[in-house]
């Protein structure tokens, strides 16, 4: 027979509950060639009761999701690759909004200097790539897309679709390269164009050989 | 039993040097998965290409649990996945890795957008002679004050102690408890199985230490893009080994 004290023999019980008092332990879990059983100080006895009462020692948890400087109190605090990242995110963003808001008071000269800044920022941040695939995919593709522009200025809703993507790294950078396919897909949908230059002509080559 | 000889006598100061890890933890809970019950064979499917050697411990709708080797345990359901890993290196590299194997899956395949709370839980142990000496070590360690004198019809040196911290700072929380702990362990050989080298039918041991038990945890929700579990965990596991010892006194 084989039982694990207060887990009423359920070795999936949940380990990092925050139940007051010492916690339960699975050594018989390791134990398997020969029966086990398994006493230690915190034996519990299953209870019925009618009605569940909880006590906490804490007050009700915060709702809000939380920020990548909450929970990454010492990376942000300390030189290190995210909180790089980070910083560097927040100064596209600004850029990125300075822009829009250019183009909206028809201020081209001014939203273009501010998309120099944005893209001058790229290449640091594309550095910083090993937070994930996720994070380098996308920092790759506006770099990609500001070189596919030749020096023209995106309009105002390519802008806003770049600001987008900028923040949603800024609040999730280390996002999956799944996620990441749809962020660059929305600057797909603004006709922002994220391949690379002659990236086409190499697939129409690949592709005329093979027919023949 | 353990050489008692060799064991701490309870006097000195405690230090995480002299305590063994003997298990870590790496949980997230998310809102009930009802993709759980679709999914639960594609999920492990692809978690047995991952993880070779995968061996099936628990097996129900709502709680599934494998084990790979002595090493690892795994568990998912219906509202959390935990990795468990038993004496782990010291780096936490293979933990590191599986954590992120174990986020990549439940976030992919049960399609979670967020993570209702991420922990890493840590259990240390320190083996002492017998419930004395580690109820000495500990109250002479200074986590809490023992007040002299007669209490609650009793007097002297408590029997045993334990205690039990928890600060929150933001969306960050870690809960602390430190206390003596007794441990039996009885392996029973069923009458019908001759073991030739097990004399008799009921082996059990016993040992007495002090279990210093560290859970770190957020307490707001978490966005799967927003978890590093590299990080994540590097940032705890410095922190652990940074304030330790000054929490234990030594």
């Amino acid at each position: 027979m084989m039982t694990f004290p207060g887990t009423n023999g359920d070795p999936t019980r949940d380990l990092t509950q925050e139940s007051a008092g010492p916690p339960i332990e699975v050594e018989a879990l390791r134990l398997r060639p020969l029966p086990v059983v398994v006493r230690d100080t915190s034996d519990v006895p299953p209870k019925r009761f009618a009605v569940v009462t909880h006590f906490s020692s804490l007050e009700e948890k915060p709702s809000r999701t939380a920020t990548v400087e909450d929970i990454y109190p010492r990376l942000m605090e300390e030189a290190s690759v995210l909180r790089t990242a980070i910083a560097l995110l927040g100064e596209a963003e600004q850029r990125a909004d300075a822009a829009v808001a250019a183009i909206g008071d028809d201020d081209l000269v001014a939203a273009d200097i501010e998309l120099q800044h944005l893209q001058a920022v790229l290449p640091e941040l594309f550095c910083c790539r090993s937070l994930g695939d996720g994070f380098g995919s996308i920092v790759n593709g506006i770099q990609i897309a500001f070189a596919n522009q030749r020096g023209l200025l995106f309009n105002s809703e390519q802008v806003g679709a770049i600001a987008r993507a900028v923040r949603r790294l800024q609040h999730e950078p280390f996002l999956s390269i799944d996620q990441a396919v749809d962020i660059v897909a929305a600057l797909e949908d603004v006709d922002i164009i994220v391949e690379p230059p002659g990236l086409g002509e190499l697939a129409d080559l690949g592709n005329e050989q093979s027919l023949s | 039993m353990p050489d008692t000889e060799t064991l701490p006598s309870g006097g000195g100061r405690l230090s995480l040097g002299d305590f063994k890890l003997e298990r870590v933890v790496f949980e997230v809970r998310y809102p009930r998965a009802a993709l759980f019950w679709d999914r639960a064979g594609a999920l492990w499917n692809e978690a047995s290409r991952l993880w070779p050697g995968l061996e099936l411990m628990h097996g129900e709708p709502a709680k599934t649990a494998f084990r790979i080797g002595d090493e690892f345990q795994v568990a998912m359901e219906l509202e959390a996945s935990r990795l468990f890993s038993f004496w782990p290196e010291k780096g936490l590299e293979r933990f590191e890795d599986m954590s992120k194997t174990l986020v990549e899956l439940t976030s992919g395949v049960l399609e979670i957008k967020s993570f209702s709370r991420v922990g890493l839980r840590f259990f240390y142990f320190m083996e002492f002679p017998d419930r004395d000496s580690a109820t000495a070590a500990l109250t002479s360690a200074g986590l809490t004050r023992v007040p002299p004198g007669r209490h609650f019809g009793s007097e002297g040196p408590p029997v045993s102690f334990e205690c039990c911290y928890r600060w929150e700072v933001k969306a960050i929380g870690v809960r602390v408890w430190v206390g003596y702990q007794f441990r039996e362990y009885k392996f029973e050989k069923p009458p019908e199985i001759k073991v030739p080298k097990l004399e008799k039918s009921l082996e059990t041991f016993q040992y007495h230490g002090i279990l210093f038990d560290i859970d770190f945890y957020t307490n707001a929700p978490v966005d799967v893009g927003q978890l590093g579990v590299h990080d994540w965990i590097q940032q705890h596991l410095h922190e652990l080994r940074r304030d330790a010892d000054s929490f234990l006194g030594g």
